[in-house]
């Protein structure tokens, strides 16, 4: 584990307007984060979690306090520099897996790298190879994602968030719409992409059956963290 | 982005929702058609109308008359005719023009009597340089772009006439059906045939000329079908005892040059103080009925295009919101992975490129086929102000397309840069918050 954090967060809130009335959903959040940990943060709907996901992967603005990534401020980056720090340094992976219906399975892989000019085709393609051999799809390059099952259309949504070798991957309930079995293979295999790439995992979920699978275990209640 | 993969990831994201694509490329399409048909039919009655009095009735592309003889002339023509001499510097200045000018030939009005000896009619006489009517008569585009017209066209013309008969004239459909002369020329005595012209000469006493019948002509145009008269220039110029003409006539090989050559034209006759002037066919006072018929035309193609093109948009429109609005959580998972907004937005305007330059594709062949169906059809229809019937025909100028297609790409491309500008705009949080979508 490095001892420089890679995510630092001051004093972070963040509101939202629901008709009249404005929504804490966050109230002044302190964390670190550092390099190479996989945390998990646990809270019941509403609690803020999800927000403060969006927040470390710069999907969202705060109102106030500060985040660092990687001992940047991100307050200080422009769209584009945030659109580049998302593509290369980190990956996102969604509940609802969010891949593209039109595309394979490898070209899903393949979409962030698509921006990124210096890479030829052949890494690219190599690339996507070994993502697909680390999540267990490669048989699967050429199927579309309708022709998938939750669990393997997840497995795809990481090896996508894992092809741009980010320093950070999100996990936003990764497993919640997932049967429990399947839910633990992919917690499986997050462990086991976190120990061989060591690759800093930060997800959320309100399954407190996972406490006793990783490293480190938040609580967020009422948009505040507790250890 | 590779420039490849993005024009083929739009290619495909068109094949995502069938039905909207389908139901957007169908808006796009009828417009595309719509607007095609409606041209190509303006395009021919525009073609055919101009044919058929540049040509047909001799109009010509430029018309010389005296200064405001264009109005005059009938009242006083002894005030208002070219005289002999202007003529003849007409002739050299339009001579000076070079090839331009593929023929010219002088006319010369009488609003005069026609005298069967058992009848007489009012008549306009027009007394025509036989070269120029050998040239007109029977134009190759006569052929072409009016067919009716041409085919209602009784021969021997009048230039092939006086070859036989020196005296010869050619009188209307309507004068004839006036004249009751109702059975073939050859059926008809020589005294049915032998007429005498009568008109004002321009020292305003009354002068009479032999003549005979040996041909009729149509005009097309019920207000000159029963008082049409076409006879040599010399004849007319032997009635009217003139050597003059009330106006020249000029065809050219290219009517773009209309323009400019009358522009050059009444430069020189300034120059020579010569008190003439070049009009165009266009002009009001000599195609009032080509310009009224094209203005009638045109509203009615403008509003018909409205409703066609108001009707598309909105459909175009609704459902192009639809389908991007459904996709707002793909914007949002490709901004999440680093895609900057002008490159979403790229994607996107992209895909509508494709739909519209596609549905443009069909919308010709749809529009070529349309045409080629209703012409075999043959659909003749009355057109007010023309005597004969016309043919329905769909001729689609080829250069329409282009103007068409960019409408329809503009149209597409600009509301759906438009609409994901807008949604790009949002937080990338509650893009990924929205519904549908990806999988």
């Amino acid at each position: 584990m490095d001892s420089q954090p890679l995510i630092r967060i001051h004093q972070v809130q963040k509101s939202y307007r629901l008709g009249e009335v404005m929504i804490p959903a966050l109230k002044g959040v302190d964390l670190n984060v550092a390099g190479g940990e996989f945390t998990v943060l646990i809270g019941a709907s509403g609690s803020g979690k999800s927000t403060l996901l969006n927040l470390i992967g710069c999907v969202d603005e705060p109102d106030s306090g500060e985040i660092w990534f990687d001992g940047q401020a991100v307050a200080a980056l422009n769209e584009k520099e945030r659109s580049e720090l998302r593509n290369r340094k980190i990956g996102f992976v969604f509940q609802s897996f969010n891949l593209i219906p039109v595309l394979s399975v490898a070209e899903n892989i393949e979409l962030p790298l698509l921006i990124q000019p210096e890479l030829s085709a052949a890494e690219r393609r190599q690339r996507v190879e070994s993502a697909l051999a680390d999540v267990g799809l490669a048989e699967y390059r050429h199927h579309l994602p309708d022709r998938l099952s939750g669990g393997q259309r997840q497995r795809v949504a990481i090896a996508r968030a894992l092809v741009t070798q980010p320093k950070l991957i999100l996990a936003d309930e990764p497993t919640a719409n997932l049967d429990s079995k399947t839910a633990h293979m992919i917690i499986d295999l997050l462990l086991d992409l976190n120990r061989k790439r060591n690759v800093t995992f930060f997800f959320c979920s309100h399954d407190e059956k996972l406490i006793g699978r990783v490293g480190r275990v938040l609580h967020i209640v009422d948009g505040l963290i507790s250890a | 982005m590779n420039s490849f993969l993005e024009w083929k990831l739009a290619l495909r994201n068109l094949s995502r929702n069938k039905r909207r694509t389908l139901s957007t490329a169908t808006a796009l399409i009828i417009a595309f058609v719509g607007i095609a048909v409606l041209s190509g039919h303006v395009y021919n009655v525009h073609r055919s109308v101009k044919t058929s009095m540049v040509y047909g009735n001799r109009l010509g592309h430029i018309s010389i008359f005296k200064k405001d003889g264009i109005d005059k002339y009938e009242l006083r023509p002894d005030l208002y005719e070219i005289t002999a001499d202007e003529l003849k510097i007409v002739d050299e200045i339009v001579a000076g023009l070079g090839d331009r000018i593929e023929k010219r030939g002088a006319v010369l009005w009488a609003p005069g009597l026609l005298s069967t000896g058992k009848r007489s009619l009012p008549v306009l006489i027009a007394g025509t340089d036989l070269g120029m009517e050998e040239y007109a008569r029977d134009h190759a585009s006569i052929q072409a772009f009016v067919p009716e017209f041409a085919a209602m066209q009784e021969r021997p013309f009048l230039f092939q006439a006086v070859k036989e008969v020196p005296d010869a004239i050619s009188i209307a459909r309507g004068v004839r059906e006036l004249l009751g002369l109702r059975r073939p020329f050859g059926e008809l005595s020589s005294d049915e045939k032998e007429v005498v012209l009568a008109a004002r000469t321009r020292e305003r006493a009354f002068n009479a000329v032999n003549g005979t019948i040996a041909t009729t002509h149509m005009t097309g145009m019920p207000f000159l079908e029963d008082t049409s008269i076409v006879v040599p220039l010399q004849l007319a110029r032997e009635l009217v005892q003139s050597q003059g003409a009330s106006h020249m006539i000029l065809f050219l090989k290219n009517e773009r040059q209309t323009q400019d050559t009358i522009e050059k034209l009444q430069s020189e006759f300034d120059a020579r103080r010569l008190s003439v002037e070049a009009l165009p066919f266009a002009d009001d006072r000599i195609g009032l009925f080509y310009n009224g018929t094209m203005s009638f035309l045109l509203s009615i193609v403008s509003f018909f295009s409205v409703l066609i093109i108001g009707a598309s948009v909105l459909i175009i429109v609704n459902s192009m919101t639809m389908a991007l609005l459904e996709r707002a959580r793909e914007m949002g998972t490709l901004r999440a992975f680093g895609f900057t907004p002008q490159r979403v937005r790229g994607l996107f305007v992209k895909e509508a490129f494709w739909l519209a330059g596609i549905s443009s594709g069909i919308a010709i062949v749809l529009a070529e086929m349309i045409g080629y169906f209703v012409n075999r059809m043959h659909i003749m229809y009355e057109t007010p102000g023309i005597v004969y019937r016309t043919q329905l025909r769909i001729i689609i100028p080829p250069w329409i397309y282009l103007p068409l297609t960019l409408v329809i790409v503009v149209i597409a491309t600009g509301f759906s840069f438009w609409l994901v500008r807008r949604k790009t705009r949002e937080r990338i949080a509650v893009l990924l918050l929205e519904s549908g979508a990806a999988l």
